[in-house]
């Protein structure tokens, strides 16, 4: 069976071919039926959606009034420590000596043999020149200790010389 | 969409007047008789009148078409329409029309009842509603490609029901 006689006997066989349509009483009920379905459901159904909402929205807000403050944490405070400063080195104690005229003297008279210019002389070791620093103003120091956060521990040196460190 | 419900009803009321009698005849090509193509018809409306939003604006008629196919899917899986499609061309056997359009009518509604919806619904609308490939993809939101291989497909079944019905006949 070919294509153009499958086709042939397809629309001889048409089931919408006798008497297709809806008759006009039927046509009518049915699109009664049909724009009636709008507004019914919109009838039925608005309500319990707008009360729905309302009962939600009354039920957050109240919940969200009544809800008990939580506790909060205190924010500790900064950890200053109030320890007494330690005491000044005891090289700090020593008094400042003018040097002895005589040794001066005698460093003057002495010839000039030097193997080395005094600026090539090495530098004095950090401590005695931590001590020579301390000797100038040794006389009022302060320190103020912090702790910060992270575990840092800054140290604040106070003097009442012209610097600080 | 937003419309108001009288926008909304005065919408769906175009539509109707206007798909309706396409719509019916469709469903009567596509279902086993005439009670079953009237709620197919009435149940896509009533989908379009319960969810306006999802009608497209424009593509009315596409969408009314893909919905009563859809109609016909669910009812093919959910009833076994085979099996009404033949039980009702035995009915008709039995009352007996000796006219020869009558007995062709029956013969051709028992082979569209054995075809799968979709396949049969592109089959009708190419070949009874005359519609292009082109416009029967549109219209059933398939491709063009799909509809010429369902095509091909019903053709071939249809020929070979037919023929069997024919040599039943003899």
């Amino acid at each position: 069976m070919n294509d153009e006689r499958l086709r042939q006997i397809l629309r001889r066989g048409d089931p919408a071919g006798e008497g297709g349509g809806l008759t006009p009483d039927e046509a009518r009920a049915m699109r009664r039926a049909v724009l009636t379905a709008v507004p019914e459901r919109k009838r039925r159904l608005l309500p319990v959606f707008a009360l729905a909402g309302a009962a939600a929205t009354a039920a957050l807000i109240a919940v969200l009034l009544l809800r008990p403050e939580p506790a909060r944490a205190p924010i500790p405070p900064p950890r200053i420590a109030t320890a007494p400063a330690p005491p000044a080195p005891p090289i700090a104690q020593v008094q400042v000596q003018p040097a002895p005229q005589t040794a001066q003297k005698e460093e003057e008279r002495r010839p000039v043999h030097r193997r080395h210019p005094p600026h090539h002389r090495r530098p004095a070791a950090p401590a005695i020149h931590d001590a020579l620093a301390s000797l100038e103003t040794a006389d009022t120091e302060r320190q103020v200790q912090f702790s910060a956060p992270g575990g840092t521990r800054i140290i604040w040196i106070l003097k009442s010389g012209k610097d600080s460190r | 969409m937003g419309l108001s419900p009288q926008r909304t009803t005065e919408r769906l009321a175009g539509l109707f007047d206007v798909h309706h009698q396409r719509l019916f005849r469709l469903a009567l090509r596509l279902s086993a008789d005439r009670e079953e193509a009237r709620d197919l018809v009435q149940e896509a409306f009533l989908r379009a009148a319960r969810r306006p939003g999802a009608v497209p604006d424009g593509a009315e008629e596409a969408w009314l078409v893909r919905t009563l196919v859809n109609l016909c899917r669910d009812r093919y899986r959910r009833l076994g329409v085979r099996a009404r499609a033949h039980e009702s061309l035995r009915r008709n056997e039995e009352t007996g029309h000796p006219e020869e359009a009558a007995v062709i009518r029956t013969t051709v509604r028992s082979a569209l009842g054995r075809l799968a919806p979709r396949r049969r619904a592109v089959i009708v609308l190419h070949e009874l509603d005359g519609l292009a490939v082109r416009e029967v993809a549109r219209l059933l939101g398939i491709g063009e490609v799909t509809v010429r291989w369902h095509l091909m497909a019903a053709r071939r079944e249809l020929a070979r029901l037919l023929s069997e019905t024919k040599e039943d006949r003899r």
